[in-house]
C-alpha cells in the first residue's frame, strides 16, 4: 500500500528534556494507527510533529516523499492534507458552526462563499450537526464542538487525519458520540493516526497499535498482539496496569478523594463510562461499614478486557475479629452491596481477611 | 494638565479660606509664604530679606495672583512694570514698599554670538546717548496711557529670531495678536539697526534657555537677570532696563473686590475679544493634529513592535521589550524636551513635527502593549487550530486571533488614547500653541484664570469622549465585518 507519511529518526527536545528520542515509522494509505502510552510519553508531541505544528529538533517527516520542513514544501498545504483534531477542540469561538467550517474552505480551498456554504452544510450533516449551522460554539456541548472540529478538518479533504486525544476532555456520553464519528471514518477507510486512552476503542478500530514510552516506540503490532500478547515487558506492564488498579491504605485518615479520582481514571481508560459511580460507592461502603480500619488494607480492582467484567478484591491485614457471617453486619450496607455486586465472597487466613466482589 | 489641576485646587479654596494674614509692613512677612516666578534670579537676596519666609515658585503670573487672592501665599514679587497691571486687574491688591532689591535685565544670546552681543551693546549705547531709550521708557512706563507703536521697517534678509514670553514681567504683552511693549519695541529697533527683519517666537520660561542653547532662537528677551551660572551657557548683553523688585500683598483695607464685570462680559473678554476664539480653535486643532497623527503612527509602530514580540527572533523580542520598558519609564515631558532640544536641535524640523514624533514613539509602547495583551488573552489553541487548518500565520492572526482579541485590544487602546490627549497638554514646553498653551496665553492677557481653565477642561473632556466614542464605533464596525 502507498506510504503517505514517512517519519525518519524524529527527535524533539525542550531545553534539556528529550521528548522524542528518534522515531522511525511509516503511515500507509488506509491505515489506522493507534498511539498509546503513559501520560508524558511524547505521543502528543509525536502527532504534532506530523503536521508541523511542532518543529522537531532533528529528523524528517516526509509527506509523499517531500520533507514537510524543507523550504520547498509549503507548510500550509501540508496542514490541509494532514488534518488535525485537538483535545482542546480549538473551535473558533467567534464564528458560528457553519463559519468555522467555511473558513478553511474559503481561505485554503479557495472556494467562493456560496460553494463553501454548500460544502460546509454537507460536511456538518455528515457529523450530525445539520441543526446547529448557525449556533455559536459557546452554546454547544463538548461533543458537538469536537464534531464541528472534525467536520472542519474533513472539509479540507485531508489524506491523513491526526486525532490528538480527541475525546480525553469529554464526558463519557460525549465521548461516545465523538468516537462514533471516528468509527464511521474508519469504516470509510480513511487514513488516521489516533492518540487515545480509550483502549477498547483503539482495539476495535485500529489496524496497527503503537506503544510509546519515554519518547520511543517500544512496540508496534496488530491490536491483538499488543493487547493480548505483548512481547516487551514495558508494554505488558502498561497493558496490565490499564486493566487493574491497586491502592494501599495505611492509616484511618486515607485520602478518599485520591482513591475516587483513581477509580474514575481507571474507568475512563477501560471505557467503563458511568460505572465508576457504583465502584466508588462499593469501595466507600466497604471501607466505612464492612471493613473498618484495623490494619493496612489493599484494594485491587480489575477489568477483563473483552467482557468488561469488573472485580474488586480487598485485603485487610491484622484482622482481629471473626467473620461473623451476614447476620451481624449493617443491613442497609449489605443490601446496597448485594444490589451492586453479582457475588460477594469472604475468606480468612490467620489475621488476613479477603473480600472478593464481582461488580454487576 | 498639571497647571490646570493646580489652578482648580486653588479655585476650590478660593473665598473659603479662613486664616487671612494681614501684612502691613515687610516685617509682617517673616514666616510667611512669598510667591515668585520660577525664572526669578534674586531668590537669595529675597531669602536674606525675609529669612523665615518660604518662597513658592510659580510658572505663571496669573496663577500666582490667584494664589495670593486665595490666601495660599501672603505676598508676591514682581517687576515694577508689572505692578501697575496687577493693581489694575486685582483691586484687592496693594504694593508694599520697602523691598530694596534692584533687578537689571539683559538680552541673552547664543554662546558663540559675540558679534551679535557687541552689536546689541553698541545699539544700546547709541539709544541711550540719543535719548531714544529714555523715550521708550517714558512711552511704556510713563503716566500717559496711549502708547505709540514702533513698526519695524526692515523686510529683507535673514530674520533675527527672538524668543519672548508674554504677560509675565510687564515688559511684553500681546495686543491685537502682536507682541507689544518695551521689550518687543527694543528688539524691533535693534533688528532695524542690524537691517534684519525680526521674528518673535513665543515661549515659556522653562523652555527658553534650552531653545537658545540648541540654536532654535538667536536671542531671548524675558526680563532675564544675568547670573554667573547662566553666563556659563549663554552670553548676556549690557542691561537694557533696571528697576526695583516690588512686593504685592492683599490690601487689608479693601473690601474683597466686587467683580465689576458681569459673567457675560467676562466670557466675552476671555473667549471672543481680540480673536481669542480663533486662538482657542487653533489650539484645539493643533492638539487634535498631534493626537491624531500620534495615534496613527504610534499604532503602526506599536503593531510592528508587537510583531517583534510575537516573533521567534530573540533579538527583536528583546529589542521590543526594552523599547517598551524604557519608553514607559521616562516621563513624557523629559522625552519631549530631549527630542526637541537634543535630538532635533539645530534641524529645521518644526516643533509640531517633533511633538508628533515624540508622542508616536510614546504611544507605540502603549499600543504594542494593548495589542500584545489582547492577543495573549486568546487561548493558544485557537492559533494552533487555525494553523492546523492550513491557514498561514497571517491569516490565522487576521481571521482567528484578532477578531477574538479585538474587544480586549480596543478597551486597552482606548485608555491609552485618552491618556495620550491628556499627555499632549505639555507640548507648550516646546513652544507649541496647543489647547493648554493657548488658554495659558489668554490667561496672561486677561488675568482671569477661571474661564480659560474651564474652557480647556471642557474641551479636553469632549476630546476624550470623542476619541473614546470613535474607537468604540470603529470596534463595532470591525467586529461586525
Amino acid at each position: 500500500m502507498k506510504t503517505i507519511l514517512q517519519i525518519e529518526s524524529l527527535c524533539k527536545q525542550y531545553g534539556d528534556v528529550h521528548v522524542l528520542n528518534g522515531i522511525d515509522c511509516e503511515i500507509r494509505e488506509g491505515e489506522i494507527v493507534a498511539v498509546i502510552g503513559p501520560s508524558g510519553c511524547g505521543k502528543s508531541t509525536f502527532v504534532r510533529c506530523l503536521n508541523g505544528i511542532e518543529r522537531p529538533t532533528s529528523g524528517r517527516v516526509l509527506l509523499h516523499g517531500t520533507d514537510i520542513f524543507s523550504p520547498e514544501a509549503d507548510l500550509t498545504q501540508v496542514r490541509a492534507k494532514v488534518g488535525m483534531v485537538f483535545q482542546e477542540m480549538n473551535v473558533f469561538n467567534h464564528l458560528s458552526v457553519k463559519d468555522n467550517v467555511m473558513l478553511g474552505l474559503v481561505k485554503v480551498r479557495k472556494m467562493s462563499r456560496e460553494e463553501a456554504e454548500l460544502e460546509a452544510v454537507r460536511q456538518l450533516k455528515l457529523v450530525g450537526l445539520a441543526e446547529k449551522l448557525d449556533a455559536m460554539p459557546a452554546s454547544l456541548s463538548g461533543g458537538q464542538k469536537q464534531r464541528v472540529a472534525i467536520a472542519r478538518c474533513l472539509a479540507l479533504l485531508p489524506e491523513v487525519i491526526l486525532f490528538d486525544e480527541a475525546t480525553s476532555s469529554l464526558d463519557p456520553e460525549m465521548k461516545t458520540e465523538v468516537l462514533g464519528v471516528i468509527r464511521e471514518l474508519a469504516r470509510q477507510g480513511r487514513t488516521m493516526v489516533v492518540v487515545t486512552h480509550e483502549l477498547k476503542f483503539a482495539r476495535d478500530v485500529s489496524t496497527r497499535v503503537v506503544f510509546m514510552n519515554q519518547g520511543r516506540f517500544v512496540e508496534e503490532g496488530t491490536p491483538e498482539q499488543i493487547f493480548d500478547h505483548p512481547r516487551e515487558r514495558l508494554t505488558q506492564v502498561f497493558v496490565n496496569n490499564l486493566r487493574s488498579l491497586v491502592f494501599h491504605i495505611d492509616s484511618p485518615d486515607y485520602d478518599l478523594y485520591k482513591l475516587n479520582a483513581e477509580i474514575e481514571w481507571f474507568c475512563q481508560r477501560n471505557t467503563l463510562g458511568r460505572r465508576y459511580v457504583s465502584l466508588e460507592l462499593i469501595v466507600e461502603e466497604m471501607l466505612t461499614k464492612m471493613m473498618p480500619f484495623s490494619g493496612p488494607i489493599h484494594i485491587c480492582i480489575q477489568c477483563k478486557e473483552m467482557t468488561q467484567e469488573v472485580s474488586i478484591e480487598m485485603q485487610q491485614e491484622r484482622f482481629s475479629g471473626q467473620i461473623v457471617g451476614r447476620e451481624g453486619t449493617d443491613e442497609i450496607s449489605l443490601m446496597l452491596l448485594q444490589g451492586l455486586c453479582g457475588s460477594i465472597r469472604e475468606e480468612q487466613e490467620g489475621t488476613t481477611r479477603v473480600v472478593h466482589l464481582e461488580v454487576k | 494638565m498639571r497647571r490646570i489641576l493646580l489652578a482648580l485646587a486653588l479655585l476650590l479654596t478660593l473665598g473659603g479660606c479662613a486664616r487671612e494674614k494681614v501684612i502691613l509692613s515687610p516685617e509682617d512677612l517673616r514666616g510667611s509664604k512669598i510667591g515668585v516666578l520660577t525664572g526669578l534670579a534674586h531668590r537669595q537676596e529675597l531669602q536674606q530679606a525675609f529669612p523665615d519666609a518660604t518662597l513658592m515658585h510659580f510658572e505663571d503670573l496669573s496663577l500666582m495672583c490667584m494664589a495670593l487672592q486665595g490666601n495660599r501665599i501672603d505676598a508676591l514679587v514682581c517687576l515694577e512694570p508689572g505692578l501697575d497691571w496687577l493693581l489694575e486687574n486685582y483691586p484687592g491688591f496693594t504694593s508694599l514698599p520697602g523691598l530694596d532689591i534692584r533687578d537689571s535685565v539683559c538680552v541673552a544670546f547664543q554662546p558663540d554670538g559675540t558679534a551679535l552681543v557687541e552689536a546689541f551693546n553698541a545699539f544700546l549705547a547709541g539709544s541711550r546717548s540719543d535719548g531714544s531709550l529714555a523715550q521708550m521708557e517714558a512711552n511704556w512706563f510713563g503716566p500717559e496711557a496711549p502708547h505709540t507703536f514702533y513698526h519695524a521697517h526692515t523686510r529683507e534678509g535673514e530674520p533675527l529670531r527672538v524668543g519672548i514670553e508674554v504677560g509675565q514681567s510687564g515688559l511684553t504683552v500681546m495686543e491685537d495678536e502682536e507682541e507689544t511693549g518695551f521689550e518687543p519695541e527694543l528688539m524691533r529697533r535693534f533688528a532695524d539697526f542690524l537691517h534684519r527683519p525680526v521674528h518673535f517666537i513665543e515661549m515659556t520660561g522653562t523652555g527658553m534657555i534650552p531653545a537658545l542653547a540648541s540654536g532654535r532662537v538667536d536671542a531671548l528677551v524675558d526680563a532675564i537677570t544675568p547670573t554667573p551660572e547662566r553666563s556659563e551657557s549663554v552670553l548676556f548683553s549690557n542691561p537694557y532696563y533696571s528697576c526695583q523688585l516690588q512686593l504685592v500683598v492683599r490690601d487689608p483695607g479693601a473690601v474683597r473686590a466686587v467683580q465689576s464685570q458681569s459673567f457675560g462680559e467676562v466670557l466675552r473678554t476671555n473667549l471672543l475679544d481680540e480673536g481669542r476664539l480663533g486662538m482657542i480653535l487653533n489650539g484645539l486643532w493643533i492638539t487634535l493634529l498631534i493626537m491624531f497623527c500620534s495615534v496613527l503612527f504610534g499604532s503602526i509602530l506599536g503593531a510592528l513592535l508587537c510583531w517583534m514580540l510575537l516573533g521567534k527572533s530573540r533579538f527583536l523580542k528583546g529589542f521590543a521589550h526594552g523599547y517598551c520598558e524604557i519608553i514607559e519609564g521616562i516621563p513624557i515631558v523629559v522625552l519631549l524636551l530631549f527630542m526637541f532640544y537634543v535630538v532635533f536641535a539645530a534641524t529645521p524640523v518644526t516643533a509640531v513635527t517633533v511633538a508628533i514624533i515624540t508622542y508616536s514613539l510614546h504611544f507605540a509602547a502603549g499600543a504594542c502593549e494593548s495589542f500584545h495583551n489582547g492577543i495573549e488573552s486568546v487561548p493558544h489553541g485557537q492559533f494552533e487550530g487555525g494553523l492546523a487548518l492550513g491557514l498561514t500565520q497571517f491569516e490565522t492572526l487576521r481571521f482567528v486571533v484578532l477578531p477574538q482579541a479585538a474587544r480586549q485590544i480596543l478597551t486597552l487602546f482606548k485608555g491609552k488614547s485618552v491618556a495620550l490627549i491628556e499627555n499632549t497638554a505639555i507640548v507648550g514646553f516646546i513652544a507649541i500653541q496647543d489647547l493648554t498653551k493657548v488658554t495659558d496665553i489668554i490667561r496672561t492677557q486677561t488675568y482671569n484664570a477661571l474661564i480659560p481653565l474651564l474652557v480647556a477642561g471642557i474641551l479636553y473632556f469632549l476630546l476624550a469622549r470623542l476619541i473614546g466614542w470613535s474607537i468604540d464605533k470603529l470596534g463595532d464596525y470591525l467586529l461586525k465585518k
